[in-house]
Formats: C-alpha cells, sequence, structure tokens
C-alpha cells in the first residue's frame, strides 16, 4: 500500500521515467504492465530494461510484444500468463528462448486461462485469500501448474466435492499507460479496458504514465472516466507516445510496419533481437531520444501518419447536482 | 437465396462463407478479428442482422465495425460499439454460459476436438512453446458450442491425441465433458479447414468429415488425418459461397482482401 506520506491528494507525483522505474520497481517486484495490443507501457517497459531490474514476476493476460522485450533482455524470471508471445509476428522466438533453453535466463511460465489471471487479480482486489477458478479443468493446465490447488467447496451437496482455487494476487506494482492524467495520478481511459482497471485496484501501487498531463477540474469534470484514483498512485510520468509501437484510442493508431518489420521481425533471432534493443532501448536515454531516432531512421512524416486523424467525439454528460 | 455462384473463390472466402452460416440470427457471439471476425461480419450482413459479437478485450457489438480490424485490440472496435469495457466483463458473459457461439483455432487437433495452443512435444520437454490459451480454454469450455477455424495445409496438425490439451473438446469421448463438470451439452460443433468441413459424431463425439471443398479429395484429406478418420455418409462437395456472399465479401466486408 502507498504509504500516507506519499499519498497525498495534494501534491504533485510527477517523475521522470527514469525516477519513477527507479524509485518504485524493484528486482523480484511482482508487476502488471497494462494494456493489451494497445494502451501498452512500452516506454516504463523500456526504461525497466534499461535499469536492468531482474528477476521480475509478470502477470498478464495477454502479455504481448511489450512481455517479449522484457523476457529477451532478462528481465523477467517468472511469467503468470495466459498469453505470452510477440503478437505481431505470431511467434513466441523469445520465450522459447528463454523457457526452452535459459536464454538469456530461465523462464518459469505458469500457464492459465483468461478466468484464472481475473480470478487471482480479483481475489487481491478484495484481499482475499483464494478464490474458486471457472475453467481450466479437463485441460493440461491444471497438473502443470503449481499454483492451482483444489479445496472442498463447503456449498456442494456433493459429499467432498474438489473445485480447483487460486489465490489472490496484489502485484507490487502495475504500470498502466493512459490518455491523461492530472498530477495526483487521477487518470482517465477510454477504448478497451483489457485487465487494467482491475489490476491497478489490485496493485499495492499503480505508475501511471500518460499522454497528457490536464488540470484536476478536467478529470473531475468526468469522474465516471477515472480508471484509477490518485490515491492508488505512486507516480504520474508525462510520456506523450508512450504506447508506440502499440496503439493509443484518441491519438494514435498502431505501427503495424514498425511492429512486423523491425522489432516482430527482430524477434525472431537471439542476435537480431539482441540488436534490436540495443538500437531501440539501450541505445536511447528515453522515450524523447526514442522518437529522435524513429524520426531519424523513418521520417517525422511516418509518425505524423500514425495520429488519429477523424476524430468521434463523444457529447458530454450532465453531472448537475440541483 | 441467390442461384450459386460460376465465379472463382479463393479458400479462405469460402471458409468465412462457412462459417458465417452456421451462425444464426440473434446470438451472441464470442469473436476477434482474423477469419471468425469476417465470418460473424457476413452474417450480420446477410441472415443474422440480430447477431451480437462481443471480443475478448472487452467490445460488445451490434453493428458491424466500420473497417476491418488488424488485431483483437484495435481501434476500429471500440468506435460505435454498444460497450467498451475490460476482460472481466466479458469473460463474466462467457463462464455464466451466456454466449452462444465462440471461435477457436489451435496448432493441433484431436479426434475429439481437442485443441492445442500451448507445447508441440512434452510440456516439460517440449519441441517448440506456443503463446498459450488467452481466452481459448475459457471459450472452449463454457460457450455453448464452438466453431474451429484451422489452417490443415500441412499434416501433424490433425492427430490421434494433442500432446497437450489447451482447450477441451469432448476429452476422451461421449460423457467426459459433463464428468468434469462441464455445463451441459456444450462443446465443439464443427471445424473448418481449407480442405473441408467436419462435425461431431452425436453419440461417439468422434469427429468425422462432413465435406470435402471443390478440388480437393478424400483421400487427400484421409492423409492429412493421424487417425482412421470417419467419413460421413452423405459426404459431399462443400456448398460453394453464393454471388451475393462473395459480393459482400470483396466490396463491403474486405475490399482490401486483408484476410481474404
Amino acid at each position: 500500500m502507498i504509504e500516507e506520506s506519499e499519498r497525498g491528494v495534494r501534491m504533485s507525483k510527477i517523475y521522470s521515467m527514469e525516477d519513477a522505474i527507479k524509485k518504485y520497481v524493484n528486482d523480484g517486484d511482482m508487476i502488471y504492465l497494462g494494456g493489451w495490443q494497445g494502451s501498452v507501457p512500452y516506454a516504463a517497459a523500456h526504461e525497466i530494461i534499461r535499469q536492468n531490474k531482474r528477476n521480475l514476476k509478470l502477470i498478464a493476460g495477454a502479455s504481448c510484444e511489450v512481455g517479449d522485450h522484457l523476457v529477451a533482455a532478462g528481465c523477467v524470471n517468472e511469467a503468470y500468463i495466459s498469453w505470452i508471445g510477440n503478437d505481431a509476428t505470431k511467434g513466441s522466438h523469445a520465450i522459447r528462448r528463454a523457457w526452452q533453453e535459459g536464454i538469456p535466463q530461465k523462464l518459469e511460465i505458469y500457464d492459465f486461462n483468461n478466468m484464472a489471471i481475473i480470478s487471482m487479480l480479483l481475489g487481491g482486489y478484495y484481499n482475499l485469500p483464494f478464490v474458486p477458478l471457472k475453467g481450466m479443468v479437463g485441460s493440461d493446465m491444471i497438473e502443470n501448474n503449481s499454483i492451482v490447488r483444489f479445496t472442498t467447496d463447503p456449498f456442494s451437496n456433493e459429499d467432498n466435492k474438489q473445485i480447483p482455487v487460486v489465490p489472490g494476487i496484489q502485484p507490487d506494482v502495475a504500470i498502466l499507460h493512459v490518455q491523461r492524467s492530472d498530477l495526483h495520478g487521477n487518470s482517465h481511459r477510454w477504448g478497451v479496458l483489457s485487465f487494467d482497471h482491475l489490476a491497478g485496484m489490485a496493485a499495492k501501487k499503480v505508475i501511471i504514465t500518460c499522454e497528457e498531463l490536464v488540470s484536476s477540474d478536467l478529470i473531475r469534470s468526468d469522474p465516471n472516466r477515472t480508471m484509477i484514483p490518485g490515491i492508488k498512485v505512486a507516480a504520474v510520468v508525462h510520456e506523450p507516445w508512450g504506447a508506440h509501437p502499440a496503439h493509443m484510442p484518441g491519438y494514435y493508431e498502431a505501427d503495424w510496419d514498425y511492429r512486423l518489420n523491425i522489432s516482430g521481425e527482430a524477434s525472431r533471432k537471439l542476435e537480431t533481437h539482441e540488436s534490436y534493443l540495443e538500437e531501440w532501448v539501450y541505445g536511447v536515454k528515453d522515450r524523447k531520444e526514442y522518437l529522435e531516432h524513429y524520426v531519424d531512421r523513418f521520417g517525422y512524416s511516418q509518425l505524423e501518419k500514425l495520429r488519429l486523424k477523424d476524430p468521434i467525439l463523444s457529447p458530454s454528460v450532465n453531472y448537475g447536482w440541483r | 437465396m441467390t442461384t450459386k455462384t460460376k465465379q472463382a473463390f479463393s479458400l479462405n472466402e469460402l471458409m468465412c462463407v462457412i462459417a458465417s452460416r452456421q451462425l444464426h440470427n440473434k446470438e451472441i457471439v464470442f469473436a476477434g478479428y482474423g477469419l471468425p471476425l469476417v465470418a460473424t461480419y457476413l452474417a450480420q450482413c446477410t441472415h443474422a442482422p440480430e447477431l451480437v459479437f462481443i471480443t475478448e478485450t472487452g467490445n460488445v457489438r451490434s453493428t458491424p465495425p466500420f473497417s476491418l480490424p488488424r488485431a483483437v485490440d484495435d481501434l476500429t472496435l471500440s468506435a460505435n460499439s454498444d460497450m467498451a469495457t475490460g476482460l472481466p466483463e466479458v469473460t463474466a458473459m462467457l463462464v455464466r454460459g451466456e454466449i452462444n457461439v465462440g471461435f477457436l483455432g489451435g496448432a493441433q487437433i484431436d479426434r475429439f476436438g481437442n485443441l492445442n495452443s500451448t507445447v508441440i512435444g512434452s510440456y516439460k520437454n517440449p519441441r517448440v512453446r506456443l503463446m498459450g490459451s488467452g481466452g481459448a480454454n475459457d471459450i472452449a469450455t463454457f460457450a455453448q458450442r464452438t466453431i474451429i477455424i484451422l489452417d490443415q495445409t500441412r499434416p501433424g496438425r490433425f492427430v490421434e491425441r494433442v500432446d497437450y490439451n489447451t482447450s477441451p473438446g469432448y476429452l476422451t469421448g461421449p460423457g467426459e465433458r459433463e464428468k468434469a463438470g462441464f455445463p451441459e451439452n456444450t462443446g465443439p460443433s464443427c471445424v473448418v479447414t481449407n480442405k473441408g468441413v467436419y462435425k461431431f459424431d452425436d453419440h461417439s463425439k468422434e469427429m468425422y468429415l462432413a465435406s470435402y471443398h471443390p478440388g480437393v479429395t478424400i483421400e487427400e484429406i484421409k492423409e492429412l488425418v493421424s487417425w482412421d478418420l470417419k467419413i460421413a455418409e452423405d459426404v459431399h462437395e462443400t456448398p460453394m459461397p453464393t454471388e451475393e456472399e462473395l459480393e459482400l465479401l470483396r466490396v463491403k466486408i474486405d475490399p482490401n482482401r486483408f484476410y481474404i
């Protein structure tokens, strides 16, 4: 939980990405990285790689390409996932290298279905010791997964009916990329939410990375849009294009050329994946330099092309109280 | 119905049309992108205008998207949707048994429709690690019925027993799903590949060949299946797409030929 002294609803929690990750992500932490194929905190993940955080435990429903990067960089030693790989190439080369060959580090994978990930986070959300599990029975996932246990269903009419359960999990930190946040971390998100609303509330603390830093008045003008309240947030990082090459609803579309031909293609082989990380992660200081490098290589127009051009605006709603 | 077409068509077009005809009006379908989405979209445009589809990431849609999504989490799936939410909410509808149809795929399928998308070889000492279940296990367990779409070009995909059962079909035979506590009368209803269409025997729950696509022989199909595949008594050539279906696919649904 966030200490009262750090929770402050009036204090600014603005950090640089470097400082936020340095202060709030520790070796061995269980982390949840938000989004799915969109709203993915790529910039934060790349900073974790640059700071060489080790033995992280990754919990995710779909740990898509961003999980691929973290595993390839050797930051993760355990993954609690329903899906892991590079969603752009539909390959899981980095995962295979780590899981099968221990390159660059041995990766332990606990395979779940989506419902199990939801159940573990729901358990964490309500601070429950365990949650009965729906599904996975009959599949080979149960016997190969030491996290799933069986217990007696006390409400069943059947004697000693055994049901699978999973533990409640509270990630040490959830890193969520949102459209806009105020400087206290009250943050608006729209589009699909993936597991982010659940994981953010289940986590012990949250790092918000945002496309835009906005006034608290703007946030409070539409409180139903707030996905995570500032009291859960330890740090806010203003990081435009922080989800690139994924898409961000309202801001930019996915960079499929990059995801397929640059990062995706590179993931197929160890050497090329290492050069990818060298060029796009270790080789740049921060997201600003990443974007500069992108513009150097592909031209400003290529980046500009990703920006959404045809807005579909939602009329505002009335929160009047008298 | 319009008359049968004399036009040439691609196998992907044929697969979309077959899958689309499996969907009924007013059903709730779990579909995301690729051929399942094209099939769902086609059904919405033809015989199932009140069909609702739900994406794994959290969109509920009673209308087709403005453009074809390239991924299951795509901006075009949220725009103009009935609801944009998250995985916990849509998965809830699935595990409560409220979803009529789910689509599945995988690297291997066996005689009883079990699917593998986790690992080829043994789990402890695998040949190839795949991506894993995602929502597939949830769909296979809880959707009222599932439609499986697979590429059957290469041998080794239709196996006697899957190396790893990610998404249960009829497990080891009749009654086994019920014994494992699955909801009653659920399970795979058909398998659509680029070679033919397969269904499951009501009693034995074993997969059999229902139809073969134009230009494909039963012998060719049997060679791609590693068990002694049963053939329907009334096995026939797969009915072709109609001109109306092809025009919708090519002009309205996938004009850039992204999937078809």
